[in-house]
């Protein structure tokens, strides 16, 4: 099979293709079987005669696809002013995937980069090494989870819930920063959890897999009569990592090249639910830690103390309540902590002297509290107002660095700081089949002062089935305490605060068409600039790096989409990302920017509704590394087999990952000696799930 | 960049090949979507969202669930649906219209105001009524139609049908007691899938 798509660097591209096609050509093969079924109609539109003739049991299980995060209320995805895709906890599981990493990485036009610390979601053509998943933000139910310091999202074993306990992953294209302010720059990731009543009593799940992998959980919810909900969970996972690691660069260091048991991972994740009438609170705890193999930062290699972990904690509480006159208010206060702890080592020995290992420590703690109003009114229904008030408080920005023995301080930076935005949306159903949806926020910063951004939708129903969209929105990102305030004592590095917010504009178009009762296609353009962008850069007078506004970007991409959806549980999805993201200036593709993404998805029912494959196939061309090498192309295969056992509620699933053991790197940062980090190869999983 | 530079360079590259592949997988879907689109049917309606053509589905099944006390509201071999107020379910009446319910042929009537309101077996009640609720059951209850309607707190407004949206899919609660004060006769079957029963 291997050889089918590991040939010349030319014929590569092609013979996926024939895969592609072959794929495709299954999937609309498989249609007329499902169809003589007689199966009756499922979860798309046009099905409007067969809904006539569904009974009212059936019609109850007809699903409608909603999303919350496009506009801050409930709404088809169809009328959303954006694009969006669903990842539904029926993928998860089907798919067997372990992170919010794994999940992101099967969405149309995403790919996901590990440099065997974290993981960066790249989004439209977008995903400079060294950059820390500042451009996406990151929402659970609503939520902001990117940090005060490094404003990064987590995605992957540091992401603070359990993807078991996920109820559905919304992935909005495009700048939302009218509704949601910073780092709404590239899309929004809005995590939808579970409720108590998904639960509805006790489960408990294990399972074990290469690289002495294993995690469980304990997880109860219930809703009580009097409406009182409860959902408690908490999940530990502990992974022993490559036990052997090679990189050429260290080839002359006393190590061979090899680091040994480098590579551990390990997490806690504690979630607790509680709903009341219009009330819920909910409150996350979860820390990593991550032993990091690649001796980046110039640290001693092969050591498995030089780690980072990342700990993120927060209490959410939210009102909700709808007034009889169509009038909906919601308002949220929170309060978060994260905390980073960095642990690197350094051979400070003299050439021919004694050994001297030094601990660097590299800390970062924040805390913020802040709280939203926001209220949405129904004017005749053709008109739908949203405005909202947020304001958030930094109490804390510190970052820390310091050699633990012999002492030697080299940062201790405390800050605060504090935001306020006000927004506005308007929804307006201009005529039956055409909306107008116009959003406006300003933000204001006691760092840099205020910005606006606006975002512009018009939506075309035509006729059944069949959605055009026009999109146009600006976005920002302002920079991050790291990004105005990290030094190290004038060694090398020093702070700027002369910082402005990046800017994005970004325009585009999707055309989606429902058909055949069961496909759903898109077709989707979109072209970005972006200003301000904040790179690292030396300053010249007294050779140290500082972050700087210097760059700008342009990019443009295209993107196709076919997905199938049928009763019996079959469904499938292909898509195709052609996308170009080049530096304004010097016209050069940008670093780890792939020029295509191929992707597909299937679960087969194979024994009715007890036994499933899922299978899933991503392609992404070569990218360019910092060093101008190129990675290569990457073709990875997954393969999960889940099913319900004979025991009522135990379920059991197989995983497979990069199952025919494709060998494909990563680029590599500036902190890396490595210019491509190679990735895992095949590995197993083994997953129990008791229900009770 | 500007979109004609774009085509410019793209164009003289599919010709020579070098694009061959994605632009194959492009014209292959490209091809998929025209046909899908010329297969689809046109209409003249605004299109209905997918939201109310379930609902409208459900509308049709109550017809078929609820037996009504004496003779047919409006003419006889008809059962009328009503609906009262902005119509929000666009062209997805049009898929009920015609058929039959009980062996009497579904037709399909609008009011704009309460005082249009006569001779319907299935009422309607929309968003925009909101307002005057208690005026509106009142009346249609008297009547001995069967009220339904999609918004929150209808059932406890004495309303008999409410049609609720949760977890992307649509289901419904029922208040028995005001369906029997106004005589009609509510099948069990119907009262085992609501999600909620006021007694």
């Amino acid at each position: 099979m291997q050889s089918l798509w590991i040939i010349n660097r030319q014929g590569r591209l092609f013979s996926m293709m024939q895969y592609v096609l072959t794929v495709l050509a299954s999937l609309l093969i498989l249609t007329p079987v499902d169809i003589c079924q007689a199966q009756s109609s499922a979860t798309l539109p046009d099905a409007r005669t067969d809904l006539m003739e569904m009974s009212v049991e059936e019609l109850m299980s007809v699903e409608v696809a909603m999303v919350v995060g496009a506009s801050k209320y409930e709404q088809q995805v169809t009328e959303a002013p954006a694009s969006v895709s669903i990842v539904s906890a029926d993928d998860i599981k089907k798919y067997g995937y372990r992170t919010l990493a794994d999940a992101l990485r099967s969405v149309r036009g995403t790919y996901v980069t590990y440099d065997r610390n974290y993981n960066y979601l790249g989004t439209r053509g977008f995903d400079r090494p060294g950059d820390l998943n500042t451009r996406v933000l990151l929402l659970v139910d609503g939520h902001r989870i990117n940090d005060n310091i490094f404003e990064s999202a987590p995605v992957g074993t540091e992401f603070p819930i359990d993807v078991d306990l996920i109820e559905r992953i919304e992935v909005i294209r495009g700048p939302s920063s009218s509704l949601y302010g910073t780092n709404a720059f590239f899309g929004v990731v809005n995590v939808i959890t579970k409720s108590p009543a998904d639960l509805e009593g006790t489960q408990l799940a294990a399972a074990a897999g290469s690289f002495e992998t294993v995690n469980g959980r304990a997880s109860y919810g219930k809703e009580f009569r009097g409406g009182l909900g409860v959902l408690l969970s908490g999940s530990v996972m502990q992974s022993e990592g490559q036990d052997r690691l090679y990189y050429s660069e260290f080839d002359t260091d006393g190590s061979g090249g090899v680091a040994r048991n480098a590579d551990d991972d390990k997490n806690y994740q504690l979630l607790a639910k509680l709903s009341y009438g219009d009330f819920s609170l909910t409150g996350v705890l979860a820390s990593r830690r991550k032993s990091i193999p690649t001796a980046s930062f110039d640290t001693l290699f092969n050591t498995s103390e030089t780690s980072t972990t990342d700990g993120h904690g927060f209490l959410d509480l939210k009102y909700a309540h709808s007034f009889a006159d169509d009038l909906q208010l919601n308002l949220r206060a929170y309060y978060d902590s994260f905390r980073y702890d960095g642990n690197y080592i350094y051979d400070r020995s003299e050439p021919d002297g004694p050994a001297s290992l030094v601990l660097n420590k590299d800390q970062a703690w924040g805390t913020w509290w802040g709280s939203e109003v926001q209220v949405t009114k129904t004017f005749a229904e053709r008109l739908k107002i949203t405005a909202g008030l947020e304001y958030r408080n930094n109490n804390k920005q510190h970052q820390l660095n310091y050699d633990a023995a012999p002492f030697t301080q080299y940062l201790d930076d405390h800050r605060s700081s504090s935001n306020g935005a006000l927004y506005l949306q308007g929804e307006f159903r201009l005529l039956d089949s055409l909306i107008l949806s116009a959003g406006l926020r300003h933000d204001r910063y006691d760092s840099f002062g205020g910005t606006t951004n606006p975002r512009l939708a018009l939506i075309y129903l035509p006729q059944e089935g069949t959605v055009f969209k026009l999109l146009y929105g600006e976005a920002f990102r302002a920079p991050g305490a790291f990004e105005y305030y990290y030094s190290d004592g004038g060694q090398t590095a020093k702070a700027n605060s002369e910082l402005k917010p990046e800017q994005i504009r970004t325009y585009e178009a999707v055309y989606e068409q429902y058909f055949l009762k069961h496909y759903r296609s898109s077709l989707s353009g979109y072209y970005y600039r972006i200003k301000e962008l904040i790179g690292q850069r030396t300053d010249e007078i007294d050779g140290l790096i500082e972050f700087a506004n210097q760059e700008a970007v342009e990019a443009k991409g295209a993107e196709l989409e076919l997905e199938g959806t049928w009763d019996s549980g079959l469904k499938g999805r292909l898509s195709y990302t052609w996308q170009l993201a080049r530096d304004s200036d010097s016209g050069a593709v940008l670093t780890n920017s792939p020029r295509h993404l191929a992707k597909f998805n299937l679960v087969l029912p194979l024994l009715r509704d007890r036994l499933f494959l899922g299978l899933e196939e991503q392609y992404q061309s070569s990218r360019v590394t910092l060093a101008g090498d190129r990675t290569g192309a990457a073709y990875l295969t997954n393969a999960t087999l889940s099913c319900r056992t004979l025991v009522p509620g135990l379920e059991l699933s197989l995983s497979a990952y990069n199952l025919f053991n494709a060998h494909y790197r990563d680029p590599g940062a500036a902190e890396h000696v490595q210019d491509m980090i190679r990735q895992d190869g095949r590995s197993f999983r083994a997953k129990l799930e008791y229900r009770f | 960049m500007t979109t004609r530079s774009a085509i410019d360079k793209l164009l003289p590259r599919l010709l020579r090949g070098r694009l061959k592949a994605p632009a194959s997988l492009l014209l292959l879907l490209c091809a998929l979507l025209v046909g899908a689109g010329s297969l689809s049917t046109a209409h003249a309606a605004p299109a209905a969202s997918p939201e109310y053509q379930v609902k409208a589905a459900f509308l049709y099944n109550f017809m078929k669930f609820v037996e009504w006390p004496g003779d047919p509201a409006g003419t006889p071999g008809t059962i009328s649906l009503g609906i009262l107020g902005h119509d929000p379910f666009g062209d997805a009446l049009d898929a009920v219209r015609g058929k039959y319910a009980k062996g009497r042929r579904v037709v399909v009537v609008h009011f704009r105001s309460l005082e249009e309101v006569k001779g319907c077996d299935l009422l309607f009640v929309c968003a925009s009524e909101k307002g005057r609720l208690s005026q509106t059951l009142k009346l249609a209850n008297n009547s001995r139609m069967l009220t339904v309607a999609d918004q929150d707190g209808f059932c406890e407004a004495g309303g008999m049908i409410n049609l609720v949206f949760v977890k992307n899919r649509v289901g419904f609660e029922v208040n028995v007691a005001a369906a029997n004060r106004a005589k009609l006769r509510i099948s069990s079957q119907l009262l085992k899938l609501a999600r909620h029963v006021f007694e």
